[in-house]
C-alpha cells in the first residue's frame, strides 16, 4: 500500500470517533436541570424577528439619537436668554 | 423547513426533550472535532457536553440565514476548544517527528507506526492550521462553512489548509523519491 493510500486511511481513522452510549442521556440530564424555557411567546418571537432586521435596528438607533439630541437641546435651552 | 429547524422550533416552544434529536444527530460530529483538537477523552466528552448545553441555552439566537445549525454548533465547539487550549500553559512547539524511518515504508514501516507519525505531526501543527485541516480534511466541510466557523476570509482558510497539508505530506513525500 502506498503512502498516499495510507494517508487517506489515516484521515478516515481520525474521523472515526467513539461516542459513549450514554452521552445523549447525560446531556439531556443536564438540560433537564436547567430552568425550563416554557415556550417562547408570540410577542417575544415577533420582537426577536423584528429586532434582527437591519432597517429596524437603524430606525431604532436614529430615533434614540433624535430623542437624545432633543433632550440635550431642552437642557441647553434653559441657559439661552429669551 | 428542514428537520433541524422543525426540531429547534419544538425546543423553543417548550419541548426540551426534542433537543435529544439534535444531540443524537450531531454528537459524532462534535466528538470528531473536539477529539482531534483535545486528545484527552474525558476532556473531549466534557467539552462536547458543554457545547451542546450552550447551544441549548442560546438556541433562540440561532439564525438559519447565517448558516446551517451544524455550522453554528461547530462554531460553539470551536470557541470552547480555543478557550480551553488558551487557558493551558503554552507548550513549546514540538518539532515534526523524525522521518528517518519512513524512507523505506514497504520494509520498515508498519501502518500503525505511519499513523503514529501523522498523529504526532498533526499534534505539532499550529492551532489555526490544525483546526482548518480537521474541519476540511477530516470532517469534510466546505470552505464556505469553515470560513463561517473560523470567522476568517477564504484566502486565509485556504492557506491554513494548504500549509497543514504540506507539513503532513512532507513526512512521506521523500519516501517516493
Amino acid at each position: 500500500m502506498g503512502c498516499e493510500e495510507k494517508y487517506e486511511r489515516w484521515k478516515r481513522t481520525r474521523a472515526e470517533v467513539e461516542v459513549p452510549d450514554d452521552f445523549a442521556e447525560r446531556v439531556m440530564a443536564s438540560v433537564h436541570q436547567l430552568p425550563q424555557r416554557g415556550g417562547t411567546s408570540l410577542l417575544r418571537r415577533w420582537i426577536m424577528a423584528v429586532g434582527q432586521s437591519r432597517i429596524v435596528q437603524a430606525t431604532a438607533t436614529a430615533l434614540a439619537l433624535a430623542v437624545c439630541v432633543l433632550r440635550i437641546g431642552g437642557i441647553l435651552a434653559i441657559f439661552v436668554p429669551r | 423547513m428542514d428537520d433541524d429547524l422543525r426540531t429547534i422550533q419544538r425546543v423553543l416552544d417548550g419541548d426540551s426533550d426534542a433537543f435529544r434529536e439534535l444531540v443524537e444527530r450531531y454528537q459524532t460530529m462534535l466528538h470528531c472535532l473536539i477529539g482531534n483538537l483535545l486528545p484527552d477523552r474525558g476532556e473531549r466528552e466534557d467539552l462536547a457536553q458543554d457545547a451542546l448545553l450552550s447551544a441549548y441555552m442560546n438556541l433562540a439566537s440561532y439564525d438559519p440565514r447565517e448558516g446551517r445549525f451544524s455550522t453554528w454548533l461547530l462554531t460553539i465547539a470551536r470557541n470552547k476548544c480555543l478557550n480551553r487550549l488558551r487557558k493551558r500553559t503554552p507548550q513549546p512547539m514540538e518539532p515534526l517527528p523524525d522521518r528517518g524511518d519512513l524512507r523505506n515504508p514497504a520494509d520498515a514501516l508498519a501502518e500503525t507506526e505511519f499513523f503514529a507519525h501523522l498523529d504526532r505531526a498533526l499534534e505539532a501543527l499550529p492551532l489555526d492550521q490544525k483546526m482548518a485541516f480537521v474541519l476540511a480534511e477530516i470532517q469534510g466541510l466546505s470552505q464556505a462553512e469553515i470560513c463561517r466557523i473560523e470567522g476568517a476570509p477564504v484566502g486565509t482558510v485556504k492557506s491554513r489548509i494548504s500549509r497543514a497539508k504540506e507539513r503532513l505530506r512532507a513526512l512521506f513525500s521523500d519516501t517516493s523519491e
